[in-house]
Formats: structure tokens, sequence, C-alpha cells
């Protein structure tokens, strides 16, 4: 059923080949709104936002291009623009207590050995929510840069274009934000293991 | 290059973002620096450890969610600005609008309506009242009186398909006296007559 046809009569000529545009990328599209809000019912926000925002100047978009990195463009501007104004509700802070693995590992921080396995490193779920914790905690410009291109595996190129910024800026944010996170994580892991007396 | 340089350049090298020359320094350094390997072990790890994320995965309506969002956008080309906010309460008022309850109360509601007009009919002739209600106009108009003046004033006899509009009383208030007790609508601006009285069937 379309409300549009029913209320209307009309509906956009281009609607049908967004719609198979919000088909194919609504997932990823909400995966990298999630590692950007932190949290579900933000990330869902942002997701129908940016898609509504696409289809609204769905004329300007470029067909020679990856669909994606458009509708990033706008997920991140929106994001940056008007998500940051609201207050954080669902930040968690970083000095709150970590909730355990669901595998029960003790030492629920442990970061795997990745020179073993290098193609996919298998996240205990306490060392994941603490790496969106730390997320959460940087600065929305170095996060979105670090999650375009760790988890998007955007080049610099893309990542200066959509974000609107030079490749000398995408480059020391992303290596301020890599460092900025790991020295969260490494605090997170000294207390854990204060806590669990395991000294290594 | 010394190790303050090169940990400047370790995310980009990493990124393989570097031109030939910068990058095959770096390589040259890690080679023979330990320190400097670390830093890039450890930067590394961090990368990867984003990489190795789980993908968080949207509820199994979202899609049809932003789908109707845009339908509703669509009826709504005016407003140029929804807020998140505003979305959520538009995404609400969806929700009732395609469930079958929703329908359900509609249709009732129509019948009600439908029903009270044909127990309690109209007086047959309304007075001449210039204070025309027009929530309360019903919609069954067949005859009406309009003029300039009460002295000037002409009488017309709808056509049967503007009868049943349900649109009709704020179309009639703009209507062009023709030949023969006929009419035509017209836009506002054009020609302003007054609805003097009216009579139903
Ligand atoms: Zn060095």
């Amino acid at each position: 059923m379309d409300i549009a046809r029913l209320l209307t009569g009309t509906v956009r000529k281009d609607r049908r080949e967004f719609d198979q545009l919000v088909n194919k990328c609504h997932r990823q599209a909400y995966n990298v709104a999630f590692r950007m809000t932190g949290n579900a019912a933000d990330a869902e926000d942002l997701t129908q936002e940016s898609f509504l925002r696409a289809y609204r100047f769905f004329d300007r978009y470029d067909r020679g291009l990856p669909f994606e990195n458009w509708l990033f463009r706008i997920m991140s501007r929106v994001f940056i623009d008007e998500l940051r104004k609201r207050p954080k509700l669902k930040t968690q802070s970083l000095d709150q207590p970590l909730s355990g693995g669901d595998d029960g590992s003790e030492y629920v921080l442990e970061i795997p050995d990745f020179t073993s396995n290098p193609e996919q490193m298998a996240l205990s779920h306490a060392l994941e929510e603490y790496l969106q914790t730390a997320l959460n905690a940087l600065p929305e410009e170095f996060r979105v840069s670090v999650i375009l291109a760790d988890i998007e595996c955007l080049s610099y190129e893309e990542i200066a274009e959509l974000m609107n910024c030079s490749l000398g800026t995408v480059r020391s944010r992303l290596h301020r934000g890599r460092k900025m996170l790991r020295s969260k994580i490494q605090t997170a892991q000294h207390k854990q293991s204060l806590l669990t007396g395991d000294i290594r | 290059m010394n190790c303050r340089k090169v940990n400047q350049f370790l995310s980009a090298y990493m990124d393989g973002e570097l031109p030939g020359v910068e990058h095959r320094q770096i390589y040259e350094h890690l080679n023979r620096c330990q320190d400097c390997q670390r830093e890039y072990d450890s930067l590394l790890q961090m990368k990867r450890m984003l990489g190795s994320m789980r993908t968080a995965h949207p509820a199994l309506d979202l899609q049809t969610r932003i789908a109707y969002a845009i339908s509703w956008e669509e009826t709504q080309e005016a407003n140029r600005t929804p807020d998140m906010i505003f979305m959520r309460l538009r995404l609400a008022f969806q929700e009732f609008f395609v469930t079958p309850q929703g329908l359900g109360l509609g249709l009732l509601t129509f019948l009600g309506v439908f029903a009270v007009l044909h127990q309690f009919p109209l007086p047959l002739d309304r007075a001449a009242d210039s204070s025309i209600d027009w929530q309360k106009t019903p919609n069954s108009i067949s005859e009406l009186t309009v003029g300039l003046a009460p002295s000037a004033q002409e009488r017309f006899v709808l056509p049967p398909v503007l009868r049943t509009s349900s649109a009709m009383p704020q179309e009639i208030f703009q209507v062009r006296p023709g030949r023969d007790r006929t009419f035509d609508l017209i836009q506002p601006s054009e020609q302003h007559y007054e609805l003097s009285s009216w009579r139903t069937r």
C-alpha cells in the first residue's frame, strides 16, 4: 500500500529507483548510523532522515558515483549538524563499569591477537561495547572519519570529498582519532586488570 | 626521517595513502626502529578492531518505515524542514493510519456522520443570512441564492454533479452566474458573490 498514491494519486517518477536503493543500502546505512550515534533509536532516526534528504535532493545525485558515498555524505552532515545539538542522553561514561561479555570470559577487555588471524578478529561483546563507548566519546568529525575509513573502508579522497575537507585534515583526524581510541581502550584494560587482579 | 616525523605518517602509511617515496621511507624506518614498529602494530590493531566490529542490524521494518516517511513527505511538500521529533510523530500517525483499527474507525465515523445527516435533515429553507457557518453547511445543497446585495440577488440551481461533491460548500462560494441559471466555479479573486441562502434537496 502506498500512502502517497492514496492521498495524492501521484508518485514521483524516480520513486521506484529510489526505493530499490533503499532496499539495497539501508542495512549498511544503519550500521554506519549505529556506529555514529551509538544507539539504535538515534541510528534509526539518522538513517531515516538521511534517506529522506537523499530523496529530497535525488535530482542532484550523480548516477556515476556510488550511492552509498552520496548517502554517507548526507548522513555525516545530518549527524554532525543536528544530532550533536541534542543532549547526549545515552552516552555511557567511560568511568562506568562495564557489563560482562556473553561468553562469560573473565578478562572481557582482552584484545585478541590480530597477528594470528589478521582477517577478522573475534571481539568479545564487552570489548566491542567498550569500543563503541570510546567512539561515542570522540569529537564528531573524528568519529565520522574513523568510521568511514576503518568500518566502511573509504579512501582518504572519498572521505575528504564527502566531509568537505582537505586530505590533510582527514589524515590528521584519523591519526588522532585512532590514538584517542587506543588510549581509551588501554585505560579501560588497565582498570579491568586491576579489578580482576590480572596484572600483565 | 626521524621517529617524530615517522609517527605522524603512520596512519596514512597503514592506510596505503602515502606517495611512493614517503611510503618507502617509512617502510625502511620501521624495519630498523623497534619503537616505531611497536607503535605501528598498535595502531594497526586499533584499525583491525574497528573493522572487526559486528554489523549492527536494523529492525525488520526500517525499510518500510523509510518508505512511509518518504511517501508522507511527498504529501507534505510544503514542509521543507522536518525535525526528527516531528518525524516520530508522523510515524506514529502513519502507523495509526494504516492499521485495520484505524481504517475501521474512520469508516465508522464516516457512516455515523452519513446516518445522522439522513436521520435529521436540515430545514428546507434557510433564511437569508450573511453569516453562514461553512462548517455546518450541508453537502446536499441543490439550489442557492447569491447576490452582491440582497436587492440584486440571483438564484441558481446546482448541477447534479456538484451536489455530490463533498468539497462543495467552499466551492460554491466561488461561483459565476451564467446563462439559463447555470454557473461556473471561479477563482476567489475573480468575482466575489455572497451566498445568502440555500435550499436542500
Ligand atoms: Zn622510529
